[in-house]
Parts: C-alpha cells; structure tokens; sequence
C-alpha cells in the first residue's frame, strides 16, 4: 500500500503545481533579455510593415488612380434603427460598379460610426450620374429597397461621394442620400 | 498533467484585452456615431481627416487592427497631428482619437507604441476619465510586456471610486483580476482576498476560487480548501453566455473566425473548470483516507473532458482503497487501451501490476508489466521519429498556421496523410478535442508545451511573421507589376508620339500660317482699294462674275457685228449691264465697313489660335523629345522594394530564432517525456525481475522473505532519490 499512497501524493502535488502554473504569473527568466529584444524587433518589425503599407497605399492611388480622375464613393451609416442594411448596388452612368452584401460584423461597424469605400475608380471629366440602390429590412421587418440618385461634374480634382443611410424621427423610416463631399 | 486552468488562460487573455478594448471604445463611440452621417464639412482637408478616421473605425470594430493602423497612419501622414483635427462628433469625452490609437496598438500587439501613447495621453489630460481610461490600458500594456512593478503602479493609481464610476463591469473584473495576479506574484495578498470583490457573473472568479483552493492545499488548511473546491465542483448557473452575447460579441466572433473555430462554448469553459476542481477534490479526499467519498468525487468528472484521463487514474485508486481490486482492474484495463500514451494510459500497466499482485496473481502481473514494457519500448521509438520532425525546418511554421486556440494539433505526418479519415473527423473544437485525443506523442507533448506563455506567445509570433512574410512577397510581385505597367505606359507614349510625327502634325502648322499670311494680305488690299469685294460672300462673288461674263460676251457679239458690217446692238444691253454693275458695286461699299470689321475680327481671332496652337506644339514638341521613363515612380517603387527586401530578411531572421528556440523547447519536452518513459521501463523491468524471482523462490520453497513491492504502481517522478536507491539495492 505503501505505493498506493506515494503515487496519490505525486499526483496531488502535480495537481496543485500545475494549478499553481495557472495563478501565478511566470517567473523571470534567464534569458528574458533575448526574449525582450525578440519582442522588440517584432514590433519594429509590425511597425515597418505598417509604414510600407502606407507608402504602397499612396503609390498605388498616385498609379492606378490620379486625382485627375479619381471618384470615391463612400457609404455612411447613421444610427440605423429603422433600416437593416443587406446590400447596396452601385452604378455609375448606368453600369454596374459595386455589388456590395454586408455581414453583421460590418453593419455594426457602420453603425458604431465608420465608413466603408464602397467603390474607387477613375472616371473622365464631365458630367457623370451615380445611382445607388439600397436592399435591406425596414421598420416592421418589411423588406426594403430603394434608391438615390446624384448627377455631378467630375473635375481635375478628385471626387468623393458619399450615400448615407439616415434615420428619419418624424417619419420613423430610413432616408437615402448621395452627397458630394 | 494537463492544466486546464492556464489552457483557458491563455486563450482567455488576449480576448480579454481585446474585450476591454473594445468595451471601452464601445461606450465611447456609441455616442459619437449619432450625429456622424449629419455632419457636413467643406475643407477638403477635415474631410479627408474624418473619411481617414472613420474608415479605420470600421476596420477596427470589424477586428482588423492591421487596417485600422493603416488608416491611422495614412491620417497622420496626410495632416500632421491629424489626430487633434478629428472632429467633435467622432469623439467621446473619455476616449480620445489618442487613446483609440493607443488601445489598437495594443491589441495588434505594439505595446511599447500603445505605452508611449498612454503615457502621453496621461500628460495631456487631466480630465478623470480619460486618464482612468488611460492608466487601466497602460497597466494592461505592462502586465501584457511582463512589467509587473511598473503594471502594479498603474493599476493602484486607479481608485476604487473612478473605477466604479468611470469603467464598466467587465474591465473592472479584468482590473481586479490583473491586480489579484499581480498580489499573488509579489505575494502581498491571497487570491481569496479579491474574491468578493468581483462581481458575480465574472468568468475569472472560478479561476481564483481554484486557486485559492490550491493556496490553501499548500498551507495544509485541508478541510477549507475541501470546502472551496466542493463549491467550485457543484454545478452554477453562468451568465457569462449572455455576456459575450451582449458588446463583447463582436469580439469574441472576430476571435473565433479568426481561429477557424465557430463550436467553442463559454460554458464549456466553467464545465472543464468544475472537472478540475471535482479531480482535485478527489485527490484530496484520496489522501483524507475518505475513498468513498473521492469515489463519488471522480465520477463526477466528464470522460470526454480534459481530465478524465486522469479522473478514471483516481477512480482506480479509490476503488483500490475500497478493496475493490476487480473494479480497479477493469477500470486501468480501460486505459491500458486508450490508442494513445499518455502518462495515464502508461502509469495505468503499472498501476494493474499492483492491483493483481495485491490480488495474489504475480503471474498476471508479471503479463501486464510485459505489455507495458512493449508499449514503453513503442512509445520510445515514437518519441524518436517525434524528435526528427521535430527538427525538420518546415515543422514549426506548419504547427504555427495549423494550430488553433483550442486544439493543439500537430501537423500531420506523411503516413498520417495517407490514412483514410472518417468523415466528420476534423478536430477543430473544444469538444472534439474531447471526443478526439490527440493520438501521437508528439501531439500530446506539443498540448502540454504549448502550454507555457513563451511557448505560446513564440508561437504566436511565428504566426505572425508567416504572415508578414506571405503578406510582403506579395507586395514585390504588386511592385513588379506596376515597373511593367510603367513600361507598357512609357511604350504606349513613344508610340503615340511616334504616330504623331508619322501624321506630320507638325507640318501643318507652318501651311496655316501662310495661308493666313496671303488673307491678310488680301484685307490689306480691299483696305487700300476701299473695295470689299473681295470680302463679300460667295454668292456676290459668283453675281459679280456672271456680271463680268456677261460683259465680255456682249463685247465679243459687238466685235463680230462690227467685222461683219452689222448693226451693233441696241444700247438697252449695255444700259442693262452698266445697272447690274452699279446695283453690285452700290452693295459692296454699303457692306464695306461691316465686312472689313467682321474680317479683321475674324483675322484676329485666327491669329490668337494659330499662336496658341504654335505654343502647345512646343509643348509638345518638348515632350516628345522628352524620354518618358517615369522616372519618379520607378524611383518611389524601387525605394519601396529595397525596404520590402529589408523586411524580408528582417522577418526571416526573426523567425529562424524563434523557430531555433521553439524546436529547442519542443526537443527538450520530448527529451522529457522519453526520460520518464524510461523510467516507467526500468520500474516495470525491474518489477519483474523481482516477481519472478519471487515465483522462484516460491516454487524452490524458500524461506527467504518477498521483496517489498514498493515500487510497483509508482511512476517515475516519485521523489527519485529513493527510487534510485531501491533500484541500486535491487541491482
């Protein structure tokens, strides 16, 4: 029984230092200096990645979509109470550019007050119309589809649009826009 | 062992960091949004601000700090100290823009950059919010770097009534968890201490329960820490579901996408806690002489769960205690047949040994300890073929991108890849952890190693740098693609300038000129003239030569009359034309002015053309002559592909330590495992050396007296010193 008892005790005492690993913080290290320079450098690392990733940003808007021509279309959602946003379709002189559904994750998003690009592009200069349908659940679980339409003057300089999603009180029903910003 | 508790830690903690985070920015934007669409902004500039920022919110509440940086980044490099510029409506009164950076930075693991911005929000403001807010995220940033000292100070600099006031339930929990940690560490107080202190739905209050427990274990306080693990083991109704259901859902779905695991339950978290606390209560009750009542302990533990294993090693030594060899037997039969070696599958051979020699059957013993010595010698030789994939090169980034939170899986082997798999065999949770064990050794020790922080948080950054690594090769490719866009666009230029020489464009311009040059010449005339002939329209032009036709045939018929001694005509015909001419010459200095100005205006206008078209030909002339080779953008590519290239190695290093450094460790656990392995060998080998002499001894009716059979059921970590000794003796 002797045994018996000597193995109950080792499994006790594995038992409580294993709990013991999980309240207690780790101890300092020998070779915690390493692991501090190893941390440090993954952030540099981060960092930089984060800087190039900027720069490429800005060298792929100057290359692919010069102010001359750019349009951005962005889309903004405003509390959102009276309106569950599914998709948006966007076209451009009556072409289809953006085909957009959105997941839960993103209509909180929106909700908590970002903003999506929906489309980037280049377009001539000239006199251009963007028509942006809404598909969704409005009040009363209804479904819901709409539309909004602007007609805008695309000049040198780049162009930024936005449709917004509002909540109308009075009404109690959502409202669509296209502004230009 | 397998600790459950630090198992859940860590996969709990960055969540929780990330939980707070994204509690705190929750309160404060859920404001802020409201009047966001409604604004309107004129200066291009704070529009640009504001898209910027915005867009990094939606990056960030979609678990996306990578984008979320960018966007920040992109803000600040497009204005400087962008930050301040972020308009009223996007703020909230306590989380600043600043702190939003800082809380992110966090999240994304750039702590020292997430320190140095709270530590500047703390100079900055003096509002008790914000630097409520401000200190609890520093505290979390060097509680996450290990700075315990510098954590402790930052938390004590919150009183309880900020905290009460100013941060909501769960980071309060969170506060007072980290603070109930860092007590134990510097050993200031007790973890029972905070315990009423939390509030009652919090998921770290079973945590310190346990470890309370075990504190009390340690002070030999046995009959408390029974108390405490008894309430800690009875069923609880949790709220924590409901909890992560509400603001932290979104959270906790990013992490689970994120981790490819969508069946990891919250209460299967406090379930595997109660199991615990059930098989540490058992194992005191065990060594309280109370068999019975650990009997009833152990089964209470779940089999499929993390510690059922080792609950059914407990149930056979409580039913051993209670005399019921037969029961003990079947049940470490039971594990002696698991297909995997685990410490519980190995110890149960020894531990049957015992069980049958105590029944009186050594020949059966000495059986069982044979198997065990065949399933030892397997176990070794895995243990081996372990080793060399351990060393393999590709091993840890495999294990990296194949691990998830839960389930700690070893990348499959060749072999293993060429096994047919049953369908619905895919270990991705929690729960099919449970159903499915991990079955090679190697699994198993990569479940225990992965265990440690370092471990883990190495790992983590191999992960990472993967990532990096993958993320900037694609860069190259997308900077090679724009140097061949630039090519294809300079190619297209020359050609058009090329097509444009071929057309003689140029030479076109001079022709214009002269023709212009002779109208002019003919304006000057009529002026000189007085006579605007010339400038009347073509229809005069034509009457005017019908005039002159029909003058010259009348002066033609008059000659031949004349040479034929006729009559010449009647003076009616000349009287007719010399009217003609004069109602014509009558209209041409009426309209005289009119056209002279209308031409001279008309002139200028063509004068004014003719020079602008001269001056854009130059221009263009120039830049025909000029080579297009885009030479900024080729410079800004290539400046970009140098630091790409830089990036590169510099991830490639970092990630050749710490892959060195993870095998090392890995290589170390299995060096470990074999160790104790061996042990169990020896113990079994030397076990039946002694039955077997016993038998003969017996059969040879000897006098002498049995070899004590103390070290059979003793695995290999009972203090060696004295197993040493008794294996010495018996050599």
């Amino acid at each position: 029984m002797t045994a018996t008892w000597v193995l109950l005790t080792v499994l006790l005492s594995q038992l409580l230092l294993s709990g013991a690993q999980a309240q207690q913080l780790d101890a300092p290290k020998a070779d915690e200096a390493d692991d501090n320079q190893l941390a440090s450098q993954l952030q540099q690392l981060k960092k930089e990645v984060i800087a190039l990733n900027r720069d490429l940003f800005i060298l792929e808007e100057d290359l692919l979509f010069p102010s001359s021509t750019q349009v951005v279309v962005f889309l903004a959602v405003d509390v959102g109470d009276y309106f569950k946003l599914d998709a948006v379709e966007l076209k451009i002189d009556e072409q289809t550019v953006s085909h957009y559904l959105y997941t839960e994750k993103q209509q909180l998003a929106l909700a908590k007050g970002g903003v999506q690009k929906l489309h980037l592009a280049n377009l001539p200069q000239g006199k251009h119309e963007l028509t942006a349908f809404f598909i969704g659940v409005g009040p009363h679980d209804r479904e819901y589809k709409r539309a909004t339409t602007l007609s805008f003057e695309k000049g040198s300089d780049a162009k930024m649009l936005e449709l917004r999603i509002t909540d109308t009180t009075a009404t109690q029903q959502p409202e669509f826009t296209v502004v230009e910003l | 062992m397998r600790c459950l508790a630090q198992r859940y830690l860590h996969k709990l903690w960055p969540n929780i960091l990330r939980g707070v985070v994204m509690a705190l920015l929750s309160l404060g934007l859920c404001h802020a949004q409201q009047a966001s669409v409604s604004s309107v902004n004129t200066d291009p500039k704070q529009v640009v601000v504001e898209k910027y920022y915005q867009q990094a919110l939606y990056a960030y509440f979609q678990g996306d700090f990578a984008q979320a940086l960018l966007y920040l980044a992109l803000l600040e490099q497009t204005t400087p100290q962008a930050l301040t510029l972020v308009p009223t409506y996007l703020r909230n009164e306590a989380l600043e823009p600043l702190l939003l950076k800082g809380a992110i930075s966090l999240a994304y693991g750039l702590e020292d950059q997430a320190a140095a911005i709270f530590q500047q929000s703390l100079q900055q403001y003096s509002d008790s919010e914000k630097r409520t807010f401000a200190w609890f995220l520093l505290g979390q940033t060097y509680y996450q770097q290990g700075r315990f000292e510098q954590a402790q100070q930052a938390f004590l600099a919150i009183t309880a009534d900020d905290s009460l006031v100013y941060l909501d339930q769960t980071s309060r929990d969170t506060l007072l968890y980290s603070q109930a940690q860092l007590a134990a560490y510097f050993g200031t107080e007790e973890p029972g201490a905070w315990l009423s202190k939390l509030s009652a739905d919090s998921i770290y209050l079973p945590y310190l329960q346990y470890n309370q427990a075990l504190v009390l274990l340690q002070q030999g306080k046995s009959q408390e820490a029974i108390t405490q693990l008894r309430q800690l083991a009875e069923p609880q109704q949790s709220s924590f579901g409901a909890l992560v259901d509400g603001w932290l859902s979104p959270l906790w779905q990013a992490d689970e996408q994120r981790d490819g695991d969508t069946t990891l339950s919250q209460d299967e978290e406090r379930r595997g806690l109660r199991d615990r606390a059930n098989l540490s209560l058992g194992y005191v009750l065990l060594q309280q002489n109370q068999a019975p009542e650990a009997y009833r302990v152990f089964a209470k533990v779940r089999r499929a769960g993390l510690d059922g294993d080792a609950a059914l090693l407990g149930y056979g030594w409580a039913a051993a205690k209670n005399d019921e060899l037969q029961t003990a037997l079947g049940i470490w039969q039971a594990l002696m047949q698991l297909p995997y070696d685990s410490s519980f599958s190995l110890e149960a051979y020894l531990a049957s040994a015992y069980a049958y020699e105590q029944a009186f059957a050594p020949k059966q013993a000495v059986q069982v300890l044979d198997q065990g010595v065949k399933r030892f010698n397997s176990a070794l030789q895995q243990i081996q073929l372990a080793k060399q994939q351990v060393q393999k090169p590709a091993f840890i980034v495999a294990l990296a991108n194949h691990i998830d939170a839960q389930r700690m899986d070893v990348p499959p082997t060749d072999a293993q890849r060429s096994e047919v798999q049953p369908p619905g065999s895919a270990k991705t949770g929690f729960t099919q952890y449970a159903a499915q064990p991990a079955t090679t050794i190697l699994s198993r020790v990569v479940d225990a190693v992965v265990l440690s922080n370092d471990f883990r948080q190495k790992l983590d950054a191999v992960k990472q740098s993967v990532r990096i690594q993958q993320q900037l090769e694609e860069w190259q490719q997308r900077l090679v693609s724009y140097h061949v866009m630039l090519d294809e666009r300079q190619a297209a230029r020359q050609a058009e300038a090329k097509n444009m020489l071929q057309d003689r464009i140029f030479d076109r311009l001079p022709a214009l000129q002269a023709k212009r040059d002779e109208l002019k010449q003919q304006l000057e005339d009529s002026r000189s003239q007085n006579s605007s002939v010339s400038l009347m329209s073509p229809e005069f032009q034509a009457w005017q030569q019908r005039l002159t036709g029909a003058k010259l045939t009348l002066q033609r018929i008059q000659s031949r009359r004349q040479a034929l001694n006729q009559a010449p005509l009647d003076e009616a015909y000349q009287q007719r034309l010399a009217r003609i001419e004069g109602v014509l010459s009558w209209q041409a200095s009426e309209a005289y002015p009119v056209k002279y100005w209308q031409t001279q205006r008309l002139l200028n206008d063509v004068d004014d053309a003719l020079y602008e078209a001269s001056a854009q030909q130059q221009d263009l002339l120039s830049v025909i002559n000029q080579r297009p080779d885009y030479s900024a953008q080729r410079n800004r590519i290539e400046g970009l592909q140098q630091r790409i290239a830089q990036q590169q190695t510099t991830t490639t290093s970092i990630q050749n330590t710490l892959r060195a450094e993870l095998t090392k460790a890995l290589h170390s656990a299995l060096q470990e495992q074999q160790a104790a392995i061996e042990d169990y060998r020896i113990q079994a080998q030397l076990a039946m050396v002694r039955l077997q002499d016993q038998a003969l001894q017996q059969n040879q009716h000897s006098t002498l007296p049995a070899v004590p059979s103390a070290d059979i059921g003793r695995p290999p970590m009972l203090g060696s010193g004295q197993n040493e000794v008794q294996r010495q003796d018996q050599r």
